[in-house]
């Protein structure tokens, strides 16, 4: 129990306050414009023109009905995979940046295929509530299409602070590690990142109806993936090209799941001709200290980046490396307690 | 056909800006009326009237844009609305679960004054200072700081928390 009236308070207000969506805000503007379009919205010119109407008469100023109002009205969609227009996928994105906002959790699920081989993988469990988070993750390296043992720790983030539960030089403990760069050393991905490739110019299609966690969704495919922008994520390669993109939407538009794949091509370069360069780390089992804070720094993928810049080219051939991550969103906006560790060993200096 | 002609046309930069200026605001905004306005009316009321401030929000955004200060003015909006429904329990928290506070806490909380409460809930629960509580409920700065110190002093009284609690 916490032991001071402050954090009581502060901690009985955060358990009854729920986030509200855009789509219980819509729903009470009195001319009720839908905030999603509904299917005939979307397949039927005549009544997306009513909608709009309606819209502009009662909202003209809000955001569905901007949006309402100003998107191009939809082709006429006789086949299920017709491509939704941008207003929608704006609002998809809309919807779930705000519904993720404040709180919530998510599953991120990241692999690197090089040449057909796995080259990595790792899973977060991440749980963020404000500026605090939590990420719980897996790191399964793999040295020379060898799997190694799996890496686990918890990088947490609480009022700024920053604590590992790590190896280091105490054992196997909770970490309280200061310094400017501490918050910023833990890495922690922020999965919400991944919205931004919500752009209408995907040309996104319905695939069909499916189930994520027990919600019923609608999976959406992109379908124009020229265009889109590169994963803001730690652990994905610059100048890498989408490859695949789906989208697991609920009936209220926000994202419950998203698959994305990258692929780039890569020089590969036999290991005994080069020497190591100083500031990789190959972890080839246990825990360690600087794997686990940035498990995708040390990992082969960088590796890989490394020696490519340094510019080996002797028996070098190419080879296309391919990573993709998969997040599932959960407790989409409900409160999530994240308290520091009862008791941490500071350490200064480990970020 | 009017409509069908400002249907038709794509979307300009200036319908994408305020859906998203709008979209910006409800995130920046909605935590500290949520807060406020729980305070005041309790969870499920409070919840309410946030949603009731933001949608006329939604609904009047272009006018609101010449508010010098929309979230204390959406505030009020909520006050308003959410004046019409009031709940007999206005912290009620899940049953049989432990909870990391006092089990007389929401009740004592409860037995504040509605200005009570916004202050120790705003200032002391969630670190706003005076001015910024000041500023989001119309209360004068002076009177939050009275109402923050005789809130306190009564929680205590109702808790037994002793001076050593002042945190």
């Amino acid at each position: 129990m916490a032991t001071d009236l402050k954090s009581q308070i502060h901690t009985l207000m955060e358990t009854g306050i729920h986030p509200i969506s855009v789509q219980d805000i819509a729903s009470r503007c009195r001319a009720k414009p839908a905030p999603f379009p509904s299917r005939k919205v979307v397949t039927s010119r005549r009544v997306i023109t009513g909608a709009v109407a309606l819209a502009a008469t009662g909202c003209a100023a809000g955001l569905v009905a901007t949006q309402l109002a100003a998107a191009p009205s939809p082709p006429p969609a006789r086949h299920a995979s017709a491509a939704l227009t941008a207003a929608y996928v704006r609002r998809l994105a809309a919807a779930s940046r705000v519904a993720l906002a404040q709180s919530g959790q998510a599953v991120l699920t990241t692999t690197v295929t090089q040449g057909g081989q796995l080259q990595q993988s790792s899973t977060d469990h991440l749980t963020f509530s404000g500026a605090n988070w939590n990420d719980s993750f897996t790191y399964i390296p793999t040295v020379n299409g060898r799997t190694l043992p799996p890496e686990t720790a918890i990088n947490r983030v609480v009022d700024g602070q920053a604590y590992d539960y790590i190896v280091a030089a105490d054992g196997l403990a909770w970490y309280h590690v200061t310094g400017p760069d501490a918050v910023a050393s833990l890495n922690i991905p922020d999965p919400r990142a991944l919205l931004t490739e919500l752009e209408p110019a995907a040309g996104f299609v319905r695939v069909g109806a499916a189930v994520v966690n027990g919600v019923q969704v609608e999976h959406l495919r992109a379908t124009e993936l020229a265009g889109l922008a590169a994963i803001p994520l730690p652990g994905i390669q610059a100048g890498g090209q989408v490859t695949a993109l789906d989208v697991w939407v609920d009936s209220a538009g926000v994202v419950q799941q998203l698959s994305v794949s990258v692929s780039r091509q890569v020089t590969v370069v036999a290991l005994r001709s080069l020497s190591s360069p100083k500031h990789v780390h190959i972890t080839a089992g246990g825990l360690s200290q600087a794997a686990l804070k940035r498990p995708r720094a040390t990992s082969p993928a960088q590796k890989q980046a490394a020696l490519n810049a340094a510019g080996a080219s002797a028996g070098a051939q190419t080879e296309t490396q391919t990573s993709t991550i998969t997040v599932t969103f959960l407790d989409i906006g409900q409160p999530q307690v994240i308290t520091a560790p009862g008791s941490a060993i500071t350490v200064s200096g480990l970020g | 056909m009017r409509q069908a002609a400002s249907e038709i046309r794509p979307p300009d930069g200036a319908d994408q800006d305020r859906g998203r200026d709008f979209e910006a605001f409800v995130v920046a905004t909605q935590p500290r009326l949520s807060r406020a306005l729980a305070a005041a009316y309790g969870f499920e009321d409070g919840r309410d009237a946030t949603a009731e401030a933001l949608a006329y929000a939604f609904e009047h955004w272009d006018e609101l844009q010449h508010v010098a200060n929309l979230p204390g003015y959406l505030f009020r909006v909520g006050q308003t609305r959410g004046r019409r429904r009031r709940s007999r329990v206005l912290f009620a928290v899940p049953e049989g679960d432990e909870h990391p506070f006092e089990p007389a806490l929401p009740t004592a909380l409860a037995s504040l004054t509605e200005r009570q409460r916004l202050a120790v809930v705003l200032v002391h629960g969630y670190g706003y200072s005076l001015r910024e509580v000041s500023e989001l409920t119309g209360i004068k700065l002076t009177t939050v700081q009275t109402h923050l110190t005789r809130g306190l002093a009564r929680l205590r009284a109702t808790l037994g928390v002793t001076d050593g609690d002042r945190s």
